[in-house]
């Protein structure tokens, strides 16, 4: 105390008033970092701007096509109605919806098989794995969501494709349900990791109170630990399912690309991400097709982006309920 | 004097190769309050956790000699800890109420033990929260999550939960040690009040706390439990020299 109330001798301790705010470096420095954060948020904004003004004419020029879009048409040739994507036909055919069907098709069918595994790998490495088991098998999950997609392709182009046709018998060897488990392949890691991120937040304190209640491990686990991750856990799949729906080279290759509308799985189909992938580069800028395209990309960055947004709200969720209402990020 | 509830006899724990309680042996009596004292690092709360097995959750822990609850040894490799952890309940130091209902925290205990049909369950629950001094202010909004009750009244929820069970003791690790002085003269209450039905073993760091509540006290440091006794003898005069400078105040 003494100490330091004593002025050190021979050197007038200079005024506080002097000593101005915040160093003028310290500012410049702010307002950099502040200019990088900026640039990258417009950076995301032009590119929606972007995509969107090659879109938007739509909506003007040939706007007599518009309903077919989305609604069916009996073409030439065609004994009914059809939703028919054939945009080098004659006359070109835009209908999006077997688009959407295949793109849902496969995305559902990848979290139907990636979800129940990953949370489950989730849950075992999370609570009941002892810990070197853990320190393995964690990180090496977590490698996967490193694999280059275009593998993942290849893998399930030659491999599960070949495995399914010689298991089922399959008419066509390329289908939803190869693409759909390549890209469980994909999706797991996202939810597995996300998922477990949010089990290891239930805190010790947690888990205590029940095992002192007379819960055994498994109820403990299922009833206080799951429950307690739950908005954390839907966080996990609502990215994966976003991870899912934006993922285009293992659809490209393995779903077999032809817009059919059905539900069988096992037939072949063609997703929104595939689509523009395929057939950007082959159609004239400006073009009825192209704008479709486009339209297409923005339904894409606006459905991910929502996903997104309730990913990130489920895990602020999360932190409130485990910590109380004052735990805002 | 009849035979004590627990009989704890040469108990040592040890966390890996460090060994941090030395064979302790205490008696803990029906319907007292005992009150476990000394500074921190001195064991007590290893002690206490010993009691209900909760070292069993911990990676690398390990309990040697005998506690004997009723005569039967709740060490012994043929008992169930699940089995001994619901007849020894257990209170924390930070109230840790479920991210559940308050009507679910009370129920959690009779649910995963299959104790009451669930006819029975809302009578038991009812109970339960009575016993901790809490039905009158939680009876109208029991569906609502335990989170949004204060800190006092979480630690009662967590009094609550631990009883609705039937224990025939509680354990307390500083039940009142995060909560301002008045919900923390609540919990006292409560203590008193339930040390007429159950043993209770209560870690404490504050003296005043271990006068106003307990029947007895044991003294521990570092990892010895220097001296036990009734309470007003213990604080008062005490017969060791480690005893007396801690309650001195020239360590703690």
């Amino acid at each position: 105390m003494t100490a330091l109330a004593r002025p050190v001798r021979g050197k007038p301790r200079p005024s506080l008033l002097g000593s101005t705010a915040t160093p003028r470096w310290e500012r410049i420095v702010e307002r950099l970092i502040a200019a990088v954060a900026f640039v990258s948020v417009a950076a995301v904004l032009s590119i929606l701007a972007f995509v969107a003004r090659e879109a938007a004419p739509l909506f003007w020029e040939g706007r007599e096509h518009l309903p077919d879009l989305i609604l069916p048409r009996q073409w030439a040739g065609y004994d009914a109605p059809a939703h028919v994507w054939q945009p080098v036909g004659f006359p070109p055919k835009h209908d999006v919806v077997p688009l959407l069907i295949g793109t849902l098709k496969i995305t559902g069918l990848a979290m139907l098989v990636a979800g129940p595994i990953a949370l489950l790998s989730a849950v075992y490495i999370a609570e009941l794995a002892p810990r070197r088991v853990r320190e393995v098998v964690k990180p090496a999950i977590e490698l996967f969501a490193g694999i280059p997609s275009v593998v993942l392709g290849f893998f399930s182009l030659v491999f599960i494709a070949h495995f399914l046709e010689r298991l089922f018998g399959l008419t066509y060897r390329l289908n939803a349900l190869v693409a759909a488990l390549g890209l469980a392949l994909t999706i797991i890691p996202v939810v597995f990791t996300v998922s477990e991120d949010a089990l290891r937040a239930v805190p010790k304190s947690l888990r205590e109170a029940s095992a002192a209640l007379g819960a055994r491990r498994w109820q403990t686990t299922l009833l206080v630990v799951v429950p307690a991750a739950l908005p954390g856990i839907a966080a996990a799949f609502v990215l994966g399912f976003g991870r899912a729906i934006g993922e285009t080279m293992i659809v490209l290759m393995a779903s077999g690309i032809a817009p059919v509308v059905d539900a069988s799985p096992v037939s072949s189909a063609r997703t929104v991400t595939a689509t523009i992938a395929a057939e950007l580069g082959e159609t004239a800028r400006g073009g009825e097709h192209w704008r479709v395209l486009f339209a297409l990309g923005v339904l894409l960055f606006l459905i991910t982006w929502a996903l997104d947004r309730m990913g990130a709200s489920a895990v602020a969720r999360l932190r409130r309920r485990l910590h109380g209402p004052e735990a805002e990020s | 004097m009849s035979d004590p509830k627990i009989d704890v006899r040469d108990l040592s724990v040890f966390y890996g190769k460090k060994q941090a309680l030395f064979d302790v042996g205490l008696a803990i009596r029906e319907r007292r309050v005992m009150a476990l004292i000394g500074p921190s690092g001195c064991g007590k709360r290893t002690f206490l956790r010993a009691l209900n097995r909760m070292h069993d959750l911990s990676e690398g822990a390990r309990v040697t000699g005998s506690i004997l609850l009723d005569g039967e040894d709740l060490l012994d490799e043929r008992v169930d800890p699940v089995e001994v952890r619901r007849r020894i309940g257990m209170v924390f130091q930070r109230p840790n109420p479920f991210p559940k209902s308050i009507f679910d925290n009370v129920a959690f205990g009779l649910r995963v033990a299959n104790l009451v049909t669930s006819a029975g369950l809302s009578d038991r629950v009812e109970e339960s929260l009575r016993a901790a001094a809490l039905w009158e202010e939680v009876k109208d909004r029991l569906d609502e999550s335990a989170m949004s009750l204060s800190g006092g009244q979480q630690q009662r929820l967590c009094i609550a939960r631990a009883v609705a069970v039937r224990p025939e003791v509680l354990l307390m690790d500083e039940p009142a040690s995060a909560l301002d002085p008045i919900a923390t003269e609540k919990i006292e209450e409560l203590i008193v009040e339930l040390g007429k039905k159950y043993a209770i073993v209560i870690v404490t760091h504050s003296m005043s706390e271990a006068a106003r509540v307990s029947d007895h006290v044991g003294f521990f440091y570092s990892g010895k439990l220097v001296e036990s006794g009734g309470t007003k003898q213990t604080l008062e005069s005490p017969k060791e020299k480690e005893t007396q400078a801690y309650l001195a105040g020239r360590f703690g």
